[in-house]
């Protein structure tokens, strides 16, 4: 119940900041293009999140996390 | 007007907190650090004070903006860490981390090369002692690591200063555009202390091995001393701004997979650290009013995280999230606190994150930089997946590992985490408080409709990605392998054996002594012994075989040594000879 509380929220503040993108936005001070396209932010946000997770766990597993004894001589 | 140094306050600081007692004492850790906020905003920017010494003027103060607002937020936090500290007894850790604080106050107000020395040196001797304090075997060995680094850092600073004075140098200044050695020995020690990898590891080894209280401390000063010296010293130097880029990225990298959780937080000081290295990389005015900014900004939040994170430590006894979850419930004003130290990192709107971190990643694009700012963006998103998301989640939340809280949190810890919520959040509400004390004019407007909502997108975005992936995230009881490990393993395993090889080598010429003494003791006896085996070995076959009569008479007499003897009286008569000479020879001179 609470998750789906979250969920709505979150959904509807997404949609709230889209509509203030499109329609309050100054593009005239963008410099860039992703700073002009509606949403961009969003994707970004949630490609990074899946991208630095992901590859976090593979570094970690494949080849950086050792057990926590690892330096008192455990392996 | 003070007329004191607001080093020498802090300094009296830690003498009264070592001498005084109880109450006293309490007392002193409030005034004094209190005293030397007084202090440093009433000096005036363009304050100079000289002093000769010698041959040399040492310039142990030199006040500008960006000297002024360092020394601004190091004695703020000196007054919230002591407050935090208040409960502590431990009259030698209160001093040590008074004298580091002052230690950070003399370097930031330096103005010659020498007095930036003393003071730089000062602090890695006086921070050890808040890791050794805690008493374990983990934090006596992590605290001699984060020496031995340190004074390597140390005297490459010293040798590129001493080069540096020798070459005419002598005031604290740019060394932008310049090059040969003094210039990287300098930056060398300064990215020692700024954690910039691969150096970084004394800090995320070190930090989480501290006292509660002493890593408050800790996160606060050194690396960003580190920084007021990058901004100062090399501003624009292309090298540090991606030195920058990757620290943010490898700390928040690395801190997902962190388990303890002082050392998730020691890995975003290096992640945060990271964009002002970047600023003061890019050197633009905008850039090094963003990073200066983000300093402020990083050490109130900084320093409210591990507070809480402390909070935790000292209720629970537990410091890895394997250990902990399901404690909200007993610490609702440890969550609070916590979850504004956590929105302000994050850059969440309204914090005070939010209108530092985004005049370094501004300055990025104004500087023609795309690719740094969106990697900058990149570290963001990483450091609410894992401060905001993961440890909040994992340490407060989550599924329950720990049972109830073994210790009460005292009072003074809530005050010092309240203060530091409090302004972490005034300063996000009215930004001009920091910008107008910013070393240059800065035209810059966080709250503008694109940058509130590109913001809330990207949180929004990172927080569904997580809740996504959480059934895989979990936790494990792992530490990383990071660049400690060269010195840790490899080298490590390098000196035992040296070490082994000295000892091997010690006791094989020992035996080898002891024999050698044993078989030729018979020879010292009888000196004639020698000639007599010659005699065996080689001798007898050339004596004539028929006559064997003719050495047998040296074997029947044994040997006596008392026979060679000089008789005594020939010894004191020599002695009495160059006796009388000494004294006749004296006595000529004499007269």
């Amino acid at each position: 119940m609470r998750q789906r509380m979250g969920l709505v929220v979150g959904a509807l503040v997404l949609l709230g900041s889209l509509i203030a993108e499109v329609f309050y936005s100054h593009p005239e001070h963008a410099e860039y293009w992703w700073q002009t396209m509606p949403g961009f932010f969003a994707v970004f946000g949630f490609i990074g999140c899946l991208v630095l997770i992901l590859g976090a766990k593979i570094l970690g597993s494949r080849w950086l996390q050792r057990h926590d004894r690892y330096y008192e001589g455990g392996e | 007007m003070f007329l004191f140094h607001p080093a020498l306050i802090l300094t009296t600081g830690a003498i009264a907190a070592a001498t005084l007692p109880g109450r006293l004492r309490r007392v002193s850790l409030v005034v004094f650090p209190s005293l030397a906020l007084a202090a440093v905003l009433s000096l005036e920017p363009g304050t100079t004070w000289v002093y000769p010494v010698l041959t040399v003027k040492l310039v142990l103060l030199k006040v500008d903006a960006l000297s002024k607002v360092f020394g601004v937020i190091f004695s703020l936090i000196a007054l919230f860490a002591s407050i935090y500290a208040l409960h502590i007894r431990n009259r030698g850790e209160h001093a040590a981390a008074l004298l580091y604080a002052a230690g950070s106050l003399g370097v930031v107000f330096a103005g010659d090369w020498l007095t930036l020395v003393v003071f730089w040196e000062s602090m890695s001797i006086t921070s050890v002692f808040l890791i050794w304090y805690r008493g374990k075997p983990r934090s006596l060995s992590a605290g001699f690591r984060y020496l031995l680094v340190h004074t390597l850092g140390g005297n490459a600073l010293l040798a590129g200063v001493v080069l540096y004075i020798a070459g005419g140098g002598w005031e604290v200044g740019s060394l932008a555009g310049g090059s040969g050695s003094a210039f990287w020995l300098i930056l060398f020690g300064f990215a020692v202390n700024a954690a910039i990898p691969p150096l970084h590891a004394w800090l995320t080894d070190a930090y989480p091995e501290a006292t509660v209280t002493g890593s408050v401390f800790l996160s606060a000063f050194t690396t960003k001393v580190a920084v007021y010296t990058l901004i100062r010293v090399f501003p624009g130097v292309e090298l540090l701004v991606w030195a920058g880029v990757i620290m943010a990225l490898y700390g928040v990298v690395f801190a997902f997979l962190e388990n303890n959780i002082r050392r998730l937080l020691a890995y975003h000081i290096v992640s945060q650290v990271g964009y002002m290295v970047a600023a003061a990389g890019m050197g633009t005015a905008f850039a090094l009013n963003g990073g200066t900014a983000h300093a402020f900004s990083h050490i109130l939040y900084k320093a409210l995280l591990f507070m809480g994170a402390g909070a935790v430590i000292y209720a629970t006894g537990r410091e890895k999230l394997t250990d902990l979850g399901g404690i909200a419930r007993y610490m609702p004003w440890v969550v609070i606190f916590y979850t504004i130290g956590a929105f302000s990192i994050s850059g969440v709107p309204f914090f005070n994150g939010f209108i530092s971190k985004s005049i370094v990643i501004a300055a990025a694009g104004a500087d023609r930089r795309p690719l740094v700012e969106l990697l900058l963006e990149l570290a963001s998103v990483g450091t609410f997946l894992s401060i905001s998301l993961k440890l909040l989640y994992f340490m407060f939340f989550g599924p329950a590992r720990a049972s109830r809280p073994v210790s009460k949190i005292p009072l003074n810890m809530y005050v010092g985490m309240g203060a530091a919520s409090v302004l972490c959040i005034v300063f996000g509400l009215f930004p001009a408080l920091l910008y107008n004390q910013l070393p240059y004019r800065l035209y810059y407007e966080p709250y503008t409709v694109d940058h509130l909502v590109s913001s809330v997108q990207l949180l929004l975005a990172t927080a569904a990605g997580f809740w996504l992936l959480l059934p895989k995230i979990g936790v494990k009881n792992t530490i990383s392998l990071d660049t400690d490990w060269f010195y840790r393993r490899p080298l490590a395993v390098l000196f035992q054996r040296l070490v082994d090889a000295t000892h091997r080598v010690d006791r094989g010429s020992e035996q080898a002594g002891t024999l050698i003494l044993e078989a030729s003791k018979p020879y010292f006896n009888n000196p004639f012994l020698a000639a007599e085996r010659l005699n065996e070995l080689f001798g007898s076959r050339s004596a004539p075989r028929g006559l064997p009569g003719k050495s047998e008479p040296v074997r029947a007499q044994p040997y006596d040594e008392h026979r060679y003897r000089f008789p005594l009286g020939v010894t004191v008569f020599w002695v009495m000879v160059i006796f009388g000479l000494t004294v006749s020879l004296i006595w000529i001179y004499q007269g």
